[in-house]
């Protein structure tokens, strides 16, 4: 993910380049607000799921129990997108499922935002020993299959959300701190930062007014890389079972309970399985796109 | 050359082809659709751990070792007990079994069978240097004589009704003394040496292992040249091989894939009703559990109908009370548990239940159908009011749990009857200091006690009616199902599943339908 970062370049691009750049870039813009309007939307649904649902998500039936998709189930609902091996309407969990997902997405990027440039910024404008611990610690952590540590510690916490978010949130931090970390020791030694200090500047008020902002755009893309990455995390551990207990409905959970019924029951992964894959696709496209849009190779204007 | 067309050339060449292939069709899958199979292919859940039948006693290991090995007394599919190494055996007097053996019998390895290996194999299981995983089983000998080579006599502590039944389960399988005092315990692990209807051939690990017939067998030779057994943990890929014809049987088939197998032309369902319960034991020291009146509520709000019809497609049946049909002392007279959500409702009010949290830790597939099972109930609990709650946990930690006693509400439990009997079923687990122990009431330990102890059928009878009673009262379980365990087979095979597990291909369960 190193990749991402927005890479600074003489600006004396010729003017061919900049109008195939220009276009380029409203075509980059128009990609990202759709990929924008597609989250905005998978929001909406999360938020407005009670409404949106046509049956309580939890609610069992056991005499209509893997019902085919169906206008018209054995209970005397419809069941557009079938039920489950419980006869829980799947429509409705998978709108409800887009909560869990986001929820936990967005809760895991802001920890990990958090955690992951603070350490970044702190190791990138201290350097020394500072820098030499903070990047050890990521390079232990890189070395580490996540996986398995993310097991070990909900096997010993106790799945439970908080748990969950802090679990995933962590697993981001690395990649934000080794990008602003590296960003920042380019911008410590700018001569702005020395004119601040020479004019008697604080230390947190270089950082907050004048670092930050010039890393923000960098911890934008990051971030929207490391939520699509969260939700398929977090999809991934509530399919081993570590993730949302059930009966709240969250799509790894439910694709792992269709796992058995493959063959017989398709929809009961399918749908949440489809919408997982389109969801973790089209954020981390965004992020990429996003990340063309800021990167001063293509700005043309 | 030139008088050979090309057709006849071919045919040829077909032939030999055929000639080559014929010894890998007999010994592979392909040899399935005529009427010379000769070889026996048996998928299950997950590989062994030991071939030594002391040493284990998971579903899985003893598939193999009941095979391998005989015991004394056989337990058939039917349930009755019936002579195997040994031909007759008599209670002499309260305390005394004499047990004749069978004459002739060889190890696999040409070694004659005698009553020294009898009693060394009863010495060796609860034997504190050997540590075996069945030194529990006998705790009611007192010792094991071999007066002769064709007699043992069995001296119990105090009257052991069920005698006959323990040697016939695991614990009870004869191992060779002269082989295993030459070799050892890990040489005898890796290369088991039986009397068995199959021998030993190979074992590669978490892939199959290959045991060949035994043509001496004194039961009869079995119905085929080799057994193999492989090891096929998802359900998915067991069933795919199935319905494909590459394997002649699958064990743990669960209900709603029954109807795939037996809609298939050639496969078919076979299943026993389990020697045991499903139940959902209680720790019954953690309010509000501590009232029986919240366990009691909690029994009566489960459709236990609805969860055999739907979940399980009718294979099972609704329990009556802590003892499973089929066993001694089952009370065809008492009604199957009620479903009663105004009276459960109006239980809860009386107990007292202030909305407290009521878990229940499932696993998820330890069990078939555990987990569905566990989210259902507890659907059913809120219908009445009250907080039900699912947690899954790894079947590590429910060992875990197991050993400390750290559940936190309800757990699954699949107690299985190991002696057909009450005493190797409840009271082994609910005693004083059993596994189970999580509940204690004066007078049910009394009679558990003087029933384990008596030969007295009519009073053991009594003892447990009434041990019963209170049972559902306290609830110290809530029995949910008992349900039928299921396996795919191919219809070009005969074969009576066993109530408790084993795994029978003896002559008298299983054969080839031949044209």
């Amino acid at each position: 993910m190193a990749s991402s970062i927005p890479v600074s370049v003489p600006a004396d691009a010729a003017g061919l380049e900049a109008a195939r750049g220009g276009r380029v870039a409203r075509r980059t813009r128009q990609l990202v607000a759709a990929g924008a309007a597609f989250v905005a939307l998978l929001t909406i649904m999360a938020v407005a799921a009670p409404w949106l649902a046509p049956h309580d998500p939890v609610r069992q039936s056991l005499r209509a129990r893997l019902t085919a998709p169906t206008l018209e189930a054995a209970d005397g609902r419809a069941h557009p997108l079938g039920t489950d091996h419980l006869g829980r309407d799947v429509l409705s969990r998978t709108i409800w499922g887009a909560r869990v997902s986001l929820l936990v997405g967005f809760a895991a990027v802001m920890v990990g935002g958090l955690v992951g440039a603070g350490l970044g910024i702190l190791a990138g404008y201290r350097g020394g020993w500072t820098d030499t611990i903070i990047m050890t610690m990521a390079d232990a952590q890189l070395a580490f299959p996540f996986i398995l540590l993310a097991i070990g510690i909900i096997a010993v916490l106790g799945p439970s959300f908080p748990t969950l978010v802090v679990v995933i949130g962590l697993s981001g931090w690395v990649d934000y701190a080794r990008v602003l970390r590296s960003q920042v020791l380019v911008l410590r030694s700018r001569e702005f930062v020395d004119a601040i200090l020479a004019l008697g500047g604080a230390v947190p008020r270089i950082v907050a007014r004048h670092i930050l902002p010039n890393v923000l755009s960098t911890l934008v893309v990051i971030a929207t890389l490391q939520l699509a990455r969260a939700i398929v995390l977090e999809a991934t551990l509530s399919f081993l079972g570590l993730g949302i207990q059930p009966p709240t409905p969250s799509w790894g959970g439910m694709i792992q309970e269709g796992r058995e019924y493959l063959d017989s029951a398709w929809w009961i992964s399918i749908f949440p399985g489809c919408l997982l894959l389109l969801t973790s696709l089209v954020v981390s496209r965004s992020g990429d796109w996003l990340r063309d849009l800021l990167d001063p190779t293509l700005r043309s204007e | 050359m030139s008088g050979l067309t090309r057709r006849e050339l071919l045919k040829a060449a077909g032939v030999a082809g055929a000639a080559a292939a014929l010894p890998s069709a007999l010994a592979g899958p392909a040899g399935a659709q005529g009427t010379q199979k000769r070889e026996l292919v048996v998928a299950q859940g997950g590989d062994i751990s030991k071939f030594d039948p002391h040493f284990s006693t998971s579903a899985n290991d003893i598939r193999i070792s009941f095979n391998l090995f005989d015991n004394l007394i056989a337990r058939h599919p039917d349930g009755k007990l019936q002579p195997s190494l040994a031909t007759d055996w008599k209670l002499t007097n309260p305390t005394t079994w004499t047990f004749k053996l069978r004459h002739g019998v060889k190890w696999h390895n040409g070694d004659p069978f005698s009553s020294a290996d009898v009693k060394y194999s009863f010495e060796r299981t609860w034997d504190p240097k050997q540590n075996t995983r069945v030194s529990t089983v006998f705790t009611t000998v007192d010792k094991v004589e071999a007066p002769d080579a064709s007699t043992v006599v069995f001296t119990t502590k105090k009257p052991d009704p069920l005698l006959a039944a323990r040697v016939a389960f695991y614990g009870g399988q004869i191992v060779p003394k002269k082989y295993l005092e030459a070799v050892g315990n890990d040489t005898f692990n890796a290369k088991p040496v039986g009397t068995g209807p199959v021998r030993f051939v190979s074992w590669t690990k978490d892939d199959k292992i290959v045991l060949e017939a035994n043509p001496d067998y004194f039961g009869g030779r079995p119905d085929f040249d080799r057994f193999v057994m492989r090891a096929v943990p998802e359900m998915a890929p067991r069933v795919a091989g199935l319905l494909k014809g590459e394997t002649d049987i699958i064990t743990q088939l669960p209900p709603d894939q029954g109807e795939r197998v037996n809609g298939n032309p050639s496969t078919r369902v076979a299943g026993a009703l389990y020697a045991g319960l499903y139940v959902l034991a209680v720790n019954s020291k953690v309010p509000p559990l501590d009232n029986p009146l919240v366990k009691q509520a909690l029994s009566l709000a489960v459709d236990r109908d609805l969860i055999v019809k739907e979940l399980w497609r009718g294979r099972g049946i609704a329990p009556s009370g802590p003892i499973a049909k089929g066993d001694n002392h089952f009370d065809t007279s008492l009604p199957a548990l009620k479903y009663d959500p105004k009276e459960a409702r109006e239980r809860l009010k009386k107990s007292g239940y202030k909305g407290e949290d009521i878990v229940i830790e499932t696993t998820a597939a330890y069990m078939a159908n555990d987990k569905p099972m566990a989210e259902a109930i507890v659907a059913m609990w809120r219908d009445i009011g009250v907080n039900g709650k699912v947690e899954v946990v790894e079947y590590s930690v429910r060992a875990q749990k197991n050993r400390d006693k750290s559940f936190k509400g309800l757990w699954w439990s699949d107690p299985t009857s190991t002696l057909s009997d009450p005493d190797g079923m409840f009271w082994r687990l609910l005693s004083p200091g059993g596994p189970q122990d999580y509940w204690r009431h004066a007078r049910f330990d009394e009679l558990g006690e003087a029933a384990r102890f008596s030969v007295d059928e009519k009073f053991r009878g009594q003892a447990y009616k009434e041990m019963t009673r209170i049972f559902l009262e306290h609830l110290p379980w809530i029995p949910v199902i008992q349900p039928y365990e299921d396996y795919g087979l191919q219809k070009h095979l005969e074969w009576t599943p066993n109530p408790n597990q084993q795994f029978e291909i003896r002559r008298f369960a299983f054969k080839f339908r031949r044209a």
